[in-house]
């Protein structure tokens, strides 16, 4: 087939730029189409009979084939499922790259013919037909594209075709178990990996063939053909698999690292300002209904982005009772403990970019300060204000004193938790101020 | 080259699983599992496998074969609750007296109480709590985040450690999967390799992410990349939890409708972790809920099973094996002694969603024999 279509210079004119100088003269579908079987079945067949003969497969062949002999007597029905959607879109893939010669144009070609085929069996198929058919479709149409692309980025795919390496399989990778796979031969294929059984990613092949309760075909002659076709990949599948494992990991590993990156974020966003700023029932309510708003149109309406909102860098705060210490003269209060409520405040800060902690943190509320005194109210107005150290924050108010006249008072409002707890590093200031985290 | 393994994802529900311990030097450090749940789900799919593999025609060790990663997210809610404890009891410096902007004593004490809940191990309070949390957008996505940077870790191992990787999430683990997951893989361009399986036990994913028809659920359905290959729900009609919503995705995929579908399930099997089961109303009523009940469902087992080890043709010869097997089925005597329990509670129950409590009775009717 290769060598048909490489010496004739055949192509078809597949809709993409080819340069002109090879370009080559439209080979009828046909004709490529009785190639494309013929190529894939010698190939795939003797795979699997030399891998079944050596028993490197161990069981996963032999079953196979049990089930297979078994299903197709002729007092069985044949059965299908869904399965054979992965079988076949894998297959196809197979076929494609025991197929790719030196030619980019060739490999487009023979995918051009594979997708015409599927095309044309998929004309008034039944839905689970349409199914297989549909996503073989998909797939090949990916294939056309990095072909095109010449295997410039991975894209939709997990495979490339680099028309400069004339590589087909896995970007950068040092070692191509897929192109060892095709070119080596059934022999050293199955010797390279003798230990190993990886399985297929279309699972049980079996289970296309025999399982329970799936659509019945009663044509049995031509899901018998098919099934045939089929088996003969399943040598090749654990080589595809294998092939494809690296490229998943690099796949997901962007996805870990942000993931990562968010979840240390939200921790922050939560969390990062000391455990007396942990966001309180209705803060969530309100800051979460905000964040929801923040997103954008598409988010909100069901499209789902590359990658999540990530968290903001601001909150509101609000109803958030706090307990601060007055340092200095508390003049005429009954301690130097106050209570801080934040009424309504702003609060914002930036994340660092190697911890994802909280940094520069500036804010200011509005706030009701409870400070309890014989002869004046318990409440006054004031401010606080957060400062980027340690959960620090300066409240001021003024309650009317003794002598009628209004007496500043400084508070700082700090994370006891961060501060005064066990063993934390203010621990000290608790037992001088009287607090009760003071234990001893 | 180490021997890859299929990873299966065990994603928890509701509930503490770990906390956090301070040390003599006052840093507090988070345990996971310190309830030993996960060893107990770990060891309840041992148990299972070592029963399933023999009809399904393996020799080899649970270990050769998986290796169960525990997926968590439970420290993020017992934060919340430790930092709402911490700030409650701050406020008790102030003194009892404490009254703002007009809010009585009464309303104060409340809020202060609610806030430290959490200090009770109240199973079932907490387990709701938990479920609010979730519902508070940026703890959601906090969840999500946390949730796919331990899955993320897993999926960067294939080829190393893992082949292959599959979910097995209970209760609020499958409304987590199912948020969490599409919301990270579901708009990439170059979609990661999905799951072999989902594995959804008690599926709250309906009642708490809303509609089914929306894309996020698409990506659930089984299918290409980043789709799982199968899709298995487990529901008993027993199990309240998963029957106020039922999970009712209203997928094409001929592999879910024909394969994946395990609800009707009414026997109740203890399992091998549970061994005084049932001794009240209560635990006769939470049991169907159980992780443990739900591995030992002769059909979710022989489906689950079955697929996992590629040998789904051999699942009749696993649902068989595993019925014969699985460990203190509920015997005619004890259900005739729940029965009038389960009546009078029925009877003192209150009103509820008239559909739901028509399945329940309906279900409670079929399964003490009418």
């Amino acid at each position: 087939m290769r060598s048909l279509l490489s010496a004739a210079g055949l192509g078809l004119v597949l809709g993409f730029c080819v340069d002109s100088a090879n370009a080559v003269t439209p080979k009828p579908p046909s004709e490529i189409r009785a190639g494309l079987k013929e190529t894939i079945s010698a190939a795939i067949g003797e795979c699997a009979a030399a891998a079944v003969k050596e028993g490197a497969l161990g069981s996963t062949a032999n079953d196979l084939i049990d089930r297979f002999d078994n299903l197709t007597g002729d007092e069985e029905p044949c059965r299908w499922t869904g399965n054979e959607s992965k079988v076949a879109e894998n297959s196809q893939l197979v076929a494609t790259a025991l197929n790719a010669d030196s030619s980019g144009v060739e490999l487009a070609q023979l995918i051009a013919a594979a997708r015409e085929v599927v095309e044309e069996q998929s004309f008034g198929c039944e839905k689970w037909e349409c199914d297989v058919a549909n996503t073989l479709k998909a797939r090949l149409d990916d294939l056309l594209i990095y072909v095109r692309d010449g295997g410039s980025s991975l894209g939709r795919s997990r495979f490339v075709f680099n028309t400069d390496t004339k590589i087909f399989g896995i970007e950068g990778e040092e070692i191509d178990p897929l192109l060892v796979a095709m070119r080596a031969g059934p022999d050293t294929l199955y010797k390279a990996w003798p230990a190993r059984r990886f399985t297929t990613p279309v699972g049980n092949l079996g289970d296309a063939l025999t399982a329970n309760g799936a659509p019945l075909n009663t044509n049995c002659a031509p899901c018998r053909d098919r099934a045939r076709e089929l088996l003969r990949y399943v040598p090749v599948f654990d080589v595809v698999n294998l092939a494809t494992l690296p490229v998943s990991s690099k796949v997901w590993e962007p996805i870990r690292v942000e993931a990562a990156r968010h979840a240390a974020r939200w921790e922050a966003y939560h969390f990062g300002g000391g455990s007396a700023r942990t966001p309180l029932p209705w803060e969530l309510i309100i800051n979460g209904w905000i964040y929801q708003q923040s997103k954008p149109k598409a988010d909100r309406e069901g499209r789902i982005p590359e990658t999540p909102t990530a968290p903001p860098s601001w909150a509101l705060v609000v109803g958030h009772p706090s307990v601060g210490i007055v340092p200095f003269d508390s003049k005429g209060a009954e301690s130097n403990v106050v209570g801080v409520v934040e009424v309504l405040g702003y609060t914002s800060w930036s994340y660092d970019d190697v911890t994802n902690k909280r940094k520069d943190e500036w804010g200011v509320s509005l706030a009701g300060v409870y400070s309890p005194r014989e002869e004046a109210e318990d409440w006054a107005p004031g401010v606080l204000v957060r400062l980027p150290f340690q959960g620090l924050n300066v409240v001021w108010s003024q309650f009317e004193g003794a002598n009628g006249e209004d007496d500043d008072l400084v508070a700082l409002s700090i994370d006891p938790g961060k501060l005064f707890g066990e063993g934390g590093a203010g621990s000290g200031l608790a037992c001088i101020f009287g607090l009760p985290m003071c234990k001893n | 080259m180490p021997k890859l393994k299929h990873a299966l994802l065990l994603v928890h529900g509701a509930g503490r699983y770990g906390k956090f311990e301070v040390d003599s030097k006052g840093n507090k450090t988070w345990k996971p599992d310190t309830k030993g749940w996960f060893a107990s789900a770990t060891k309840t799919l041992e148990a299972v496998f070592d029963i399933a593999k023999a009809p399904a025609g393996k020799t080899e060790a649970f270990g050769d074969l998986f290796e169960v990663v525990e997926i968590s997210y439970d420290r993020i809610f017992e934060q919340f609750r430790q930092d709402w404890i911490s700030q409650a009891k701050q406020w008790e410096v102030l003194g009892p007296e404490l009254k703002f902007l007009g809010l009585d004593q009464k309303t104060i004490q409340s809020v202060r109480k609610f806030l430290k809940s959490g200090e009770e191990d109240n199973f079932g309070w907490n387990n709701v709590l938990d479920v609010v949390l979730y519902m508070a957008p940026t703890v959601r996505a906090q969840v999500n985040a946390e949730v796919m940077k331990q899955v993320g870790a897993v999926g960067s191992a294939l080829g190393k450690k893992y082949s292959k990787w599959s979910f097995i999430a209970h209760s609020l683990g499958t409304a987590v999967i199912h948020d969490a997951y599409p919301s990270w893989v579901g708009g990439r361009s170059v979609p990661p390799q999905g799951p072999q399986i989902v594995c959804s036990l008690s599926n709250l994913s309906r009642l708490l992410n809303g509609k089914t028809s929306g894309p996020h659920n698409k990506v659930m359905q089984p299918g290409q990349d980043p789709n799982p290959q199968s899709y298995i729900e487990g529901r008993h009609d027993l199990d309240f939890i998963a029957q106020i919503l039922p999970f009712e995705p209203g997928w094409d995929s001929s592999i879910y409708s024909l394969y994946s579908r395990c609800v009707g399930l009414n026997d109740l099997y203890p399992g091998d972790t549970l061994n005084d089961w049932p001794k009240t109303v209560l635990d006769a009523l939470s049991l169907p809920h159980e992780f443990s009940h739900y591995m030992y469902q002769p059909e979710v087992a022989a489906r689950l099973w079955s697929n996992l080890l590629g040998k789904t043709t051999r699942r009749a010869e696993i649902r068989a094996a595993v019925e014969k097997s699985a460990p203190g089925k509920i015997e005619d005597a004890l259900r005739n002694s729940l029965k009038a329990e389960v009546e009078k509670a029925l009877k003192n129950l209150p009103a509820a969603d008239k559909i739901v409590e028509s399945k329940i009775i309906q279900a409670l009717t079929d399964f003490f024999g009418g």
